[in-house]
């Protein structure tokens, strides 16, 4: 549930590249174990392909290929993060860290990051994580 | 949005860790060929050559380290085979076809792909096979 009171918020933190990134709970429906996409040839690159979420088709993308990083190698830490902005897809992340209430007014702006923005860095326990626009990156995928 | 379809009488093919599944009316033959570990493009039938797309690398699937693979002969299509690790056993059963999520959809352009069919849970292609070398042919 979402959890904003004044100026703090939930998000959940977790790791692409080494690199810490932050999404705001509304937007995450889950975390879920990796296995293997089925792979659709033509596609753009940073969709992976297709799992099965209980009976639901997602599609699978790799949030380092649209941030400019190379694609994710997966390990016994990757996870896909069950996202909804507009659709429900599952993006691949290196690990997840934690879910964190986060206080907004703490953030810095940061410059944009290759063709998407960030609305900031976030203060959290780990160090400065970059708060995701969800709605960019994916719109990103068909028009990269 | 499309509505799903249903389908039956399929075969399923192995590519690397993938299945593919086609309709069983559209190969004509299959033939062995022999595995060197490298993508195949080329089979020689009743001493004719033939081009072939070697599904592995279509998918980026490794190649299986079996001792043959198999050439598949598309129906309509005498010149063009298309070479696969596995060929299952025929499916019966009347299975339905999903329509491929948004995201994918948007950005596929290659109409043989004619969506997704759950087989123990797994989601595999279901590939229109004649129309496949049609595309794959010309490019």
């Amino acid at each position: 549930m979402s959890q904003v009171t004044d100026q703090l918020a939930q998000f959940v933190v977790f790791i692409l590249d080494q690199e810490r990134f932050a999404l705001p709970v509304e937007q995450a429906r889950g975390i879920e174990r990796w296995r293997t996409p089925t792979r659709i040839p033509g596609t753009a690159a940073a969709i992976m392909g297709i799992i099965n979420q209980r009976g639901v088709l997602l599609t699978a993308v790799d949030m380092r290929v649209i941030l400019g990083m190379k694609p994710i190698t997966p390990t016994r830490r990757s996870r896909f993060l069950l996202v909804h902005e507009q659709i429900d897809c599952a993006i691949a992340v290196d690990q997840v860290l934690d879910m964190l209430q986060l206080d907004l007014s703490l953030a810095e702006p940061t410059p944009h990051r290759g063709t998407v923005a960030s609305r900031g860095l976030l203060p959290t326990p780990f160090g400065f994580a970059t708060w995701l626009d969800l709605a960019a990156l994916l719109g990103s995928i068909n028009n990269g | 949005m499309v509505s799903p379809a249903v389908v039956s009488d399929l075969y399923p093919l192995s590519v690397g860790d993938q299945t593919l599944l086609i309709r069983q009316t559209a190969l004509v033959g299959v033939d062995y060929v022999a595995n060197s570990g490298q993508p195949i493009r080329r089979v020689i039938q009743h001493g004719n050559p033939i081009d072939v797309i070697d599904l592995n690398q279509w998918l980026q699937q490794p190649i299986g380290e079996q001792a043959n693979r198999l050439a598949l002969f598309v129906a309509g299509r005498a010149s063009l085979a298309v070479v696969v690790d596995q060929l299952g056993d025929p499916i019966r059963a009347a299975l339905t076809v999903q329509p491929l999520p948004s995201l994918v959809s948007d950005s596929l352009l290659d109409p043989s792909i004619l969506g997704i069919i759950m087989l123990d849970e797994r989601p595999c292609l279901m590939l229109d096979l004649e129309l496949f070398v049609l595309v794959h042919a010309t490019r």
